[in-house]
């Protein structure tokens, strides 16, 4: 037993020391064993969201529209940079990233970083996703971005909408996060009028992928609170293929990846008209 | 679940030709990132046998801390034994029925086919599941007729591979990698590592202790801890 663990083991650190010395952009190091813990991410959030207060992004019209991504994967960033181009345009009040942002690796995220000064006219909201935490990249990620679990609200002449961001770049967002999201969905979200929720593991199993979804367990949760808190609409990434399913009053859209070279690299526009949600996906021309 | 009613009642119109029932009871405690503290469960399980086919029906209970109410997920299958060339396999179907919430429903059934060999055992199959809103759910948020009331998950890769090793005559030990339990079907990707150590306290009874550790994300992303399972349980051949 004790070779056939060596023998596992040799083979393991392998692989490992060939990916570090390809430019390959997964990191499995973390896929058994992992330092990463969701728990103490969500602490650290909360640490930086007490010294800066959930943003009020204002529309001065009671239609308004939001600009989502998922997975753009930079190193190469041609797709995003056209994304972040098109946030700028009068009709989007911010733009959110949906996590799988960067590779992870720490001259990925000083890449993005170097860009996104030219696209601060409209705000933006970047999230995390489990590349974005290969290779350590949370130490970069609460450098350069702050906190990983954080909602804003977006207020038109009448109403607040509400939406919240989710870190579930470990496949489940943890007891802690759990308890902050049903209190923000109890105390916030009475308050609004829409409530859209992104997260970047997407929820359901359309199609076989290798690709890893939270535990039944968690979505069973997750689904029920949605369920009773009349959140709208929940978009996702992770899968970069999409997919859409309906449950109640709960639209669930998960998005194409923005990748460079994807076949079918696409945005989607969330649009806001009065209490209603809609969205369209557009793909990168 | 009139279904299910009627399948329960063919259970026990049946009972009387069986040759052979198996009971299988236990007791379980656990602890996961979604169960808001340690919860506690109990089961039944009723296998009964007539020559090469069988029939089995059980009920997990909540005991502590329940999700929903005590009801937590009611199963029934049906199964039978065949033989290719050397290989003995077991074949089954079975439903599974769970009330997440009061409005909320898990609806699973699938097919498992098993073979065991000495050391190693392997179960394969294929579930399908719906998650669908309950009545109550319907009325309490006034849906219209053009909202959908269940979403599916086409097809779900179940597998479960284990190693046995006797620790003596009476006792052994099973250590397994699957993505399912008896009231439980997790995602293709989300295998959980199991053991159990099973003893027999005479020919036609055993008792066992299982404990599951779950993980979020293994072999796929920067794994978390997600919850335990410990289990005690009798085994009763009548």
């Amino acid at each position: 037993m004790g070779i056939i663990i060596k023998r596992i083991s040799i083979v393991f650190s392998l692989v490992i020391g060939f990916i570090a010395c390809t430019n390959i952009t997964i990191d499995p190091s973390g896929y058994i064993y992992s330092t990463d813990k969701i728990n103490t991410r969500f602490d650290q959030s909360e640490q930086w969201n007490s010294n800066h207060p959930f943003k009020k992004v204002v529309s001065l019209t009671e239609n308004y529209q939001l600009l989502v991504a998922a997975d753009s994967h930079v190193g190469p960033m041609h797709n995003l940079e056209l994304f972040l181009d098109e946030a700028k345009k009068p009709e989007n009040v911010a733009y959110v990233l949906v996590g799988d942002v960067v590779t992870g690796k720490a001259e990925d995220y000083m890449r993005l970083d170097s860009v996104l000064p030219k696209y601060e006219v409209k705000p933006g909201f970047i999230m995390v996703g489990n590349h974005d935490l290969y290779f350590d990249g949370w130490q970069s990620f609460y450098k350069l971005f702050g906190s990983s679990v954080y909602y804003f609200t977006v207020q038109t002449p009448s109403a607040s909408d509400l939406y919240i961001c989710l870190d579930s770049g470990n496949g489940t967002l943890g007891d802690k996060q759990l308890a902050w999201l049903k209190y923000v969905l109890a105390t916030v979200r009475p308050n609004c009028r829409n409530c859209v929720i992104f997260t970047h593991v997407n929820f359901f199993r359309n199609r076989h992928t290798g690709s890893t979804n939270p535990l039944v367990t968690e979505l069973e949760v997750l689904m029920d609170l949605f369920l009773e808190s009349n959140v709208n609409m929940v978009l996702m990434g992770h899968d970069h293929e999409r997919s859409l399913n309906q449950l109640g009053n709960t639209t669930y859209v998960t998005m194409d990846a923005l990748l460079d070279g994807h076949p079918k690299a696409s945005w989607v526009k969330l649009n806001v008209s009065g209490s209603k949600v809609g969205y369209e996906f557009e793909e990168v021309k | 679940m009139q279904r299910l009613k009627i399948l329960i009642l063919v259970l026990l119109i049946q009972f009387p030709v069986i040759s052979q029932i198996t009971l299988d009871h236990y007791a379980e405690v656990g602890k996961t990132m979604m169960s808001n503290g340690v919860y506690s469960n109990v089961s039944t399980l009723v296998e009964a046998r007539y020559g090469h086919l069988h029939i089995q029906g059980g009920a997990l209970l909540s005991v502590i801390n329940p999700q929903a109410g005590l009801i937590n997920t009611i199963t029934v299958g049906v199964g039978g034994e065949f033989q290719v060339k050397n290989f003995k396999m077991k074949m089954d179907g079975f439903y599974l029925w769970k009330p997440i919430s009061e409005n909320l429903r898990a609806y699973n059934g699938g097919i498992i086919v098993t073979s065991r060999f000495q050391h190693f055992g392997v179960k394969l199959g294929v579930n399908t599941r719906v998650y669908g809103l309950s009545k109550a759910a319907t009325m309490k948020y006034h849906l219209s007729d053009a909202v959908s009331t269940a979403l599916w998950e086409p097809v779900n890769l179940m597998y479960q591979f284990s190693y046995y090793q006797p620790l003596s005559t009476k006792c052994n030990l099973e250590v397994r990698i699957t993505n399912y339990d008896k009231y439980m079907i997790l995602q293709e990707t989300n295998p959980m590592i199991m053991s159990r150590v099973d003893y027999a306290i005479s020919p036609n009874m055993w008792l066992y202790a299982e404990l599951y550790y779950m993980q979020a994300g293994l072999l796929n992303m920067r794994v978390n801890y997600f919850g335990y399972n410990g289990r005690g349980g009798l085994i009763w051949e009548l």
